[in-house]
């Protein structure tokens, strides 16, 4: 069939006027730490530069505290009671703890409150935890029950709604190999890379056994993480388990399949008293990606392998982790107290501590172990730019490596570490 | 008269207006220019301690003091077109842009086992870094015995990419006995050709009278002062001959000049004389390592003490907060600080 001209140049017209259809848009953005103190935007398919926004001092030396949304917005903490946030065309400070909703005052007690801000991913919402903190000792057993509030709140900090109201307890645990009892973790809210996108996790302790201070018992308290999802009518919670001494390292899918790690549990001087493990779960399984022990064959020496940072790819049928140690290849590695010398295996080590960090990429599937498509020897990862395509930190430079075709990308940007790039998915 | 004339009459009055309009804006602009000088030039300094203190912009004709970042550094150069500025601050080397705002930049990791770093800089030959490390070399030394007897020069060099160090080159000169080594000696001056910048110590050393080759001539006491151990000398300005400073001049070592307290600002031409202000200082004070350089109608000596002069009034205009010890210099105005968020925008919208 022809189309008649008219309808032909009008259709031409039409395409280069309009904006490019949803699906070939860019899901996501690539943002890079970089001098003279920007937070700069490259478009990831030619690494060319979109724009950047003047961040605070405090943020470009310690990009951490930077989340990045998939609507080009910026939230960090600035440490002194401030948060500064750039809503996608302007930047202003709010003070983190905001003048409404006040914390109620701890009945005869002072207390020191906690403001912690998660920034949501549909360009106008920000989550805060409020609560008390129990660390602070100086003015004896901490006894007093203080309110803990999750709060969604527009970009100005006026609260929306609140998530979750509860009761916060004393709290006392004890300190690993004595009786000396030591206030509970604070309470945390967590969500990958600080962004709220349609689930968030809160840590909270709850006391199992109050200090009976004359007869002696020891305190210990529970740890647990609630998985926060949002459902048709509001916030869904689900214990996703006690948090021992693991750490999420990443989550999608509203929160249903996570990467998880296991922190060594050594103490005392020693710091490989157990096999670190990272694992892949969901709500039903579970795939161990990382096993220390069997795989480096450290477990006589003071040295310890662990999973940094870890990123699921879309689809979540790959992950991708990053490993370091402890110690570095020119250490000098002591034998553990259970350990026996042992050569061969030191040389192994020395080895596998001269390739860190190091990068491995699995293909995960259901019921089976994880197939290992990729290993990249010094190199860091920032994270996944497509469901194929990593992107990681070689030499001190971003570079992109799809990791079925191996073909790379190199981006000639430059880093300090990996914590000053950052992928923020649409 | 047709439509087509009238339109080109229009066009012609609009070309007109616009040419008018366009010599009335550059010559008004231009007045400003005369008016308020180029003005491109500040006073940059350090204060607090090398390794953590502030570094400082003072703009004489705002008389602003500006904070342009809180990271000290030693060895500082800029480059040549002063667009940005690198420095040594716990054994890293930073870059800076010259802009207000800007924060440092990790670019070197410098060796550590070096004994004193004491300069660095990039040779275009090798393509490589290199760095003067300095130490003593230590001797029994018994009370009132000098702590070092030699002197241990160091020339380390990077590979390109400036990950590995190595040390391309040393030499160990007897000091005689000495509690410091202060003078790196080149071991090895062929292979340490510099690219060229500009170093915070070289500016600093221009201005001393001896850098800019400035010829002290020996005047009477300035009207109000009596003769003294230390003769009066006249320091002509390098921008206007006619005028100068009129001070004291201390010859303590051979190669050390002192500049003694008070100093009096000196008008040949006209005939007239003023007694500058100089804070924090006290009458018959000597201070070591004065140098004066004036820009732009204006007047920064600097050394252990700094000041800055209007000299159109004489008045001191410098009052740092904190003490400059490290000395102040002339140096390019800061960029202001970009703003680049027009392609977010675009970014953004294209993600609603």
């Amino acid at each position: 069939m022809k189309w008649p001209r008219t309808l032909r140049v009008l259709g031409t017209a039409a395409l280069i006027a309009c904006p490019l259809p949803a699906a070939a848009r860019p899901d996501v953005t690539l943002w890079v730490v970089q001098p003279p103190g920007e937070l700069v935007a490259f478009d990831l398919s030619d690494f060319s530069r979109v724009g950047g926004v003047r961040i605070p001092p405090a943020a470009f030396n310690d990009p951490h505290r930077l989340a990045v949304n998939g609507a080009s917005q910026i939230l960090t903490e600035l440490g002194d009671g401030q948060l500064w946030i750039w809503d996608g065309s302007s930047a202003a400070t709010l003070p983190s703890v905001p003048r409404s909703p006040r914390v109620e005052a701890t009945a005869g007690r002072p207390s020191a409150s906690i403001w912690q801000w998660l920034i949501g991913d549909d360009g106008s919402s920000l989550y805060s935890l409020d609560g008390t903190s129990r660390q602070d000792q100086e003015f004896g057993i901490d006894t007093a029950t203080t309110p803990l509030h999750v709060r969604e709140t527009d970009l100005a900090q006026r609260v929306r709604s609140t998530v979750f109201a509860g009761l916060s307890g004393a709290c006392q645990d004890h300190a690993m190999l004595s009786d000396l009892r030591v206030p509970c973790p604070d309470p945390q809210l967590w969500a990958p890379g600080g962004v709220v996108r349609d689930f968030f996790v809160l840590f909270q302790c709850e006391q199992l056994v109050y200090p009976g201070f004359s007869d002696g018992m020891v305190p210990s308290a529970d740890c647990h993480l609630t998985l926060w999802a949002r459902a048709a009518r509001g916030w869904k919670p689900t214990e996703i388990g006690n948090r021992g001494s693991w750490t999420l390292l990443d989550a999608i899918a509203g929160g249903t399949s996570w990467i998880q790690a296991d922190e060594d549990d050594g103490c005392c001087g020693h710091e490989n008293g157990s096999s670190n493990q990272t694992v892949f779960a969901n709500t039903d399984t579970s795939v161990v990606l990382f096993d220390e022990w069997p795989r480096f064959n450290n477990q006589s020496y003071e040295v310890s392998f662990f999973t940094a940072n870890a990123r699921i790819a879309p689809g979540s049928r790959r992950v991708a982790f990053t490993v370091h140690a402890t110690a570095g290849a020119a250490s000098e590695l002591r034998e553990s107290s259970e350990g026996h010398s042992d050569s061969l295996a030191l040389a192994g080590i020395r080895r596998s501590l001269a390739e860190l960090p190091l990068v491995e990429i699995d293909e995960v599937h259901s019921g089976l172990g994880p197939v290992q498509l990729l290993l990249l020897p010094h190199a860091e990862l920032v994270g996944w730019a497509s469901a194929s395509e990593v992107v990681v930190v070689e030499h001190g430079r971003l570079v992109a490596i799809d990791v079925l075709t191996r073909r790379r990308r190199e981006s000639g940007i430059s880093v300090r570490s990996t914590a000053d790039a950052f992928l923020a998915w649409r | 008269m047709s439509v087509r004339t009238v339109r080109l009459q229009a066009a012609r009055q609009c070309l007109v207006y616009a040419a008018v309009i366009g010599v009335l804006i550059l010559s008004a602009t231009a007045r400003a220019g005369e008016r308020r000088g180029t003005h491109d030039r500040v006073v940059a300094y350090f204060t607090g301690r090398p390794s953590g203190g502030d570094w400082r912009i003072f703009d004489p004709v705002s008389r602003t003091d500006t904070l342009f970042g809180s990271f000290g550094g030693g060895a500082v150069y800029w480059d040549t077109t002063e667009s940005y500025a690198e420095y040594l601050a716990s054994g890293r080397l930073y870059r800076v842009e010259w802009e207000m705002e800007a924060q440092p930049w990790p670019e070197v990791q410098l060796p550590s086992e070096v004994f004193d770093l004491v300069d660095w800089w990039f040779n275009p030959d090798s393509l490589c870094w290199q760095a003067a490390g300095l130490g003593g070399v230590p001797r029994n030394f018994a009370r009132n015995e000098a702590r070092f007897s030699h002197c241990h020069s160091e020339l380390w060099q990077s590979d390109q990419s400036g990950d590995d160090w190595r040390i391309a080159d040393a030499e160990t000169t007897d000091c005689g006995g000495c509690y410091f080594c202060e003078t790196w000696e080149n071991p090895n001056p062929r292979a340490t050709r510099r690219r060229p910048a500009i170093g915070l110590n070289r500016l600093r050393e221009a201005m001393t009278i001896d850098g800019w080759g400035g010829t002290p001539e020996k005047v009477p006491p300035p009207v109000g002062e009596s003769p003294s151990t230390f003769d009066w000398y006249f320091i002509a300005f390098r921008t206007a001959p006619g005028r100068g400073l009129a001070l004291r001049l201390g010859h303590r070592t051979p190669d050390l000049r002192t500049f003694m307290m008070p100093f009096y600002l000196m008008d040949r031409v006209r005939g007239t004389q003023r007694l500058l202000e100089t804070p924090e200082s006290y009458r018959d004070q000597e201070l070591w390592r004065i140098g004066m350089a004036e820009y732009d109608g204006y007047l920064l000596v600097s050394g252990t003490r700094n000041y800055v002069y209007d000299l159109s009034t004489g008045e001191q205009i410098f009052h740092p907060r904190s003490h400059a010890g490290s000395g102040a210099v002339w140096i390019a105005r800061p960029r202001p600080a970009r703003v680049d968020s027009i392609g977010l925008r675009r970014l953004r919208a294209r993600f609603r």
